[in-house]
């Protein structure tokens, strides 16, 4: 009996959303909350921790998308990105991920880095 | 006494005779010891197991075979092998090619070819890998039987992909009444080539000295002529180790000439080149020289016809106006031009199909109808039944089987006698040109993002690199596609050797050391060789630094480290994502972190010069530029950059 509700219990967690705050991070702005999840349910892997972007996926930071406009993306995405459902990451999630990604510095023009000049 | 159907001259049986007498002349007395066997009997230190029965009387027994004095069938072995002009052979040590290894280094003189010691028959293949790239003619591999072919068959599969000539040669024991205990059964084959039939163009197992030496002229032969690929030849032990019979012939190997097209064929292929109005080229295992390169820039130029470089060599600078970089096998500019293509020319390209179709979900071709497709190539000549490296089947209007590298003269002849419209041509040039100039720009623009950030973006890493290494003469030595090209995309590559292409199978553990057997090929001309790879790409063989170290192969290999198999990082997020039962787990199993690896640690412990883990952008300059110092002593060293995953 006890191992039927253990079980359910497990099946559980493994399907709820991540969720935008936890009880650990209670305290953190949206932007720091928005950072772990970024790494933790993967976009880092594809668009680089930066968001810079690279081979396997486009740039999107700094200047983020409207939020409304990530999370529809996320839930409808039209290329190579896997989709986001709601059913694995809710709203609040997306708006704290778009707000790390909103305090990425904007780069340094090209020609003011010596190593990028011609 | 028969052997190899040519008799055994008096004088080599005489001399035999004579070592075996004097080997029981010098042998002590039973019951006497030898100091060695002293040895044996005393305590053996912690730790040490000590020699069984059985052992002790195999190693202190009178030997069983005759000693042979004189000439040995492994010499003339080695003669054989120094017909072919190999300047080294690897080898990780193994009991059924002793006798080929000492009459290497005892009566070759361990020169052409000298021998490399390599730990684990991966490097030993994948060093003569990127040897035969960067020199231009192959090395010689040693493989033990089975278990160091078997080690080895992952680099032999990376270089019958990537069309790559390697001479290896695997000890056997053919008759089974030879094999002495049981490891050497585990350690023989009915034909040692059955194990990698598939991936190498030709194997064989002679059972004569003079079969021998036919077959591993003709094994060169066949692997330096294009398609290249690796070639086995096995020595039989026994006959390794036996007294060669006098007369054996010299043996000379035959280069012959790539296979090149008939005249028809390119005139028809330069007329449709010469009469289209938006041509296109594709190139991708094609220029193994620099005249291969040259050709291609005036080909190019000839018909202002822009080149998809894929890259699987180096095959046009990538600062001429008429070189459209890709990153993998299509960009957005790369497939505009082909949308609006009506003749497009694949010179040697292994994926045709996949630059004219469009990636993923549905399929469908990217080019115009009525397009005109011609293929040169050799990928018809590359085929084996079992393994799929051939790719999608590509429709070819006038598919040309030849190396292409061989016919480009002829078609740049072709195509001037063809002629054409140069009003065209020049304002063709010119978007080109200009489209090209933009393209540089915004590489320079996109590495400006992340620039000090931490992990370290690839773009910054490559731009510190390349403000280093540009004054040299440099050569990257790795593939670049998981670095998001960021060298290609910031960096100047303009001379045929400066890159090698990636590893062809795409099977890891690649990377280092291909890039030490580059550096081993650069040696000579002092060449900076660069050697960019993975962290779990070196970490399948980073006992290759070891070599570098021993060999004294100076080159700067730089880890890009982001600690992961990050391609299955995103490949279980995508499964993730799919299912929908979980997004936060494609760490488990896909991240090498927790411990984070030492590379520095590990490079030192294999005595090579090494700093990291390097996570400040800003400490990545002074050091490159003290790592550079070492290399330029001649040394290896090696950096442990913590970077962005691509
Ligand atoms: C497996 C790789 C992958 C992962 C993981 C991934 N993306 Fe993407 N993403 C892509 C690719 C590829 C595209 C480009 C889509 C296309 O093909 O047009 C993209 C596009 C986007 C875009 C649109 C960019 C634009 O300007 O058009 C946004 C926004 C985005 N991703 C956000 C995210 C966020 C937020 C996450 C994490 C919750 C994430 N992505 C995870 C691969 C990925």
């Amino acid at each position: 009996m006890t191992r039927v509700v253990l079980l359910v219990a497990l099946a559980l967690s493994l399907a709820a959303p991540v969720r935008a705050q936890t009880a650990e991070d209670a305290g953190a702005s949206a932007a720091e909350r928005g950072r772990a999840l970024y790494v933790r349910v993967g976009c880092y892997a594809c668009h680089g921790y930066a968001g810079a972007g690279g081979l396997s996926g486009p740039r999107i930071a700094p200047d983020p998308l409207p939020a409304p406009i990530i999370i529809h993306y996320l839930r409808n995405p039209a290329g190579a990105m896997p989709a986001y459902p709601a059913s694995v990451l809710e709203d609040a999630a997306v708006t704290d991920i778009r707000a790390y990604l909103a305090t990425l510095p904007r780069p340094q023009p090209a020609d003011a880095i010596p190593l990028l000049r011609e | 006494m028969k052997k190899d159907g040519v008799r055994l001259s008096r004088r080599s049986l005489l001399s035999t005779a004579a070592a075996t007498a004097a080997a029981g002349a010098a042998a002590p007395a039973m019951g006497q010891e030898a100091p060695g066997q002293a040895q044996a009997q005393a305590p053996p230190p912690r730790g040490v197991t000590p020699p069984s029965a059985e052992q002790r009387a195999a190693e202190t027994a009178p030997p069983r075979e005759a000693r042979v004095v004189g000439r040995t069938g492994s010499d003339y072995m080695v003669d054989v092998i120094k017909s072919l002009d190999l300047d080294y052979i690897t080898t990780n040590p193994g009991s059924s090619f002793r006798a080929i290894h000492e009459s290497l280094i005892n009566y070759g003189g361990n020169r052409q070819p000298e021998l490399l010691t390599c730990l684990h028959e991966e490097i030993a293949v994948a060093m003569c890998h990127g040897y035969a790239k960067a020199a231009g003619k192959p090395m010689g591999a040693l493989l033990h039987g089975v278990v160091g072919l078997t080690h080895g068959s992952m680099a032999i599969y990376n270089a019958w992909c990537d069309r790559t000539p390697i001479v290896m040669i695997s000890g056997n024991t053919i008759d089974a009444m030879a094999r002495h205990g049981a490891t050497e059964w585990n350690h023989s084959t009915q034909t040692d080539g059955a194990i990698v039939r598939d991936i190498t163009k030709w194997s064989d197992q002679p059972v004569s000295l003079r079969g021998f030496g036919e077959s591993l002229v003709r094994a060169y032969g066949l692997a330096v002529t294009p398609p290249c690929a690796p070639v086995l030849v096995t020595a039989d032990k026994s006959m390794q180790e036996a007294p060669a019979p006098d007369g054996l012939p010299p043996v000379r190997v035959t280069r012959p000439r790539p296979p090149a097209a008939d005249l028809g064929a390119l005139r028809e292929a330069a007329r449709l080149l010469a009469r289209a109005e938006r041509p296109l080229i594709i190139a991708d295992q094609l220029v193994r020289d620099q005249a291969g390169m040259d050709a291609l820039v005036a080909l190019a130029e000839t018909l202002q016809a822009p080149v998809i470089d894929r890259l699987g060599r180096l095959n046009m600078p990538n600062t001429h106006p008429l070189c459209v970089s890709v990153l993998y096998n299509q960009s957005p500019r790369a497939t505009q031009l082909a949308r609006e293509a009506d003749v497009i020319l694949g010179l040697e390209v292994w994926d045709m199909w996949g630059s004219l179709y469009s990636e993923g979900g549905a399929e469908r071709a990217i080019t115009a109808p009525g397009v005109k497709i011609i293929t040169i190539s050799t990928n018809d000549l590359h085929v084996t039944p079992n393994v799929q490296d051939f790719q999608r089947y590509n429709y070819a209007d006038l598919a040309i089987t030849a190396d292409a590298q061989t016919c480009l003269p002829q078609l740049v002849e072709e195509v001037r006698r063809a002629g054409g419209s140069a009003s065209g041509r020049a304002a063709r040039a010119r978007a080109l040109a200009e489209a090209n100039r933009l393209e540089r720009a915004a590489s320079r623009r996109d590495a400006s993002y992340g620039w000090d950030a931490s992990p370290i973006s690839v773009a910054r890493l490559a731009a510190e690199l390349w403000a280093k290494v540009k004054d040299a003469d440099w050569v990257m030595a790795s593939d670049t596609l998981f670095k998001s090209r960021w060298p290609q995309r910031l960096w100047r590559f303009e001379k045929q050797h400066q890159y090698l292409g990636g590893s062809g199978g795409q099977g890891i553990g690649y990377g280092g050391p291909a890039a030490i057997g580059a550096a081993l090929a650069h040696r000579a001309q002092g060449r900076l060789v660069i050697g960019f790879v993975g962290d779990g790409d070196l970490l399948y063989c980073p006992q290759a630094l070891w070599t570098a170290a021993h060999h004294r192969i100076p080159l700067l290999m730089v880890v890009h480290n982001n600690r992961a198999y990050h391609q299955e990082v995103m490949h279980i997020q995508r499964m993730a994502n799919r299912h929908a039962r979980g997004i936060d787990r494609a760490h488990i199993g896909t991240t090498i972190d927790n411990p984070a690896i030492d590379f520095a640690k590990v490079a030192a412990g294999m005595g090579v010069w090494a700093e990291g883990p390097i996570a400040d952008p800003a400490a990545l300059g002074p050091a490159i530029g003290r790592a550079l110092e070492v290399v330029r002593r001649g040394e290896p060293a090696l950096l442990d950059v913590v970077c962005e995953p691509r």
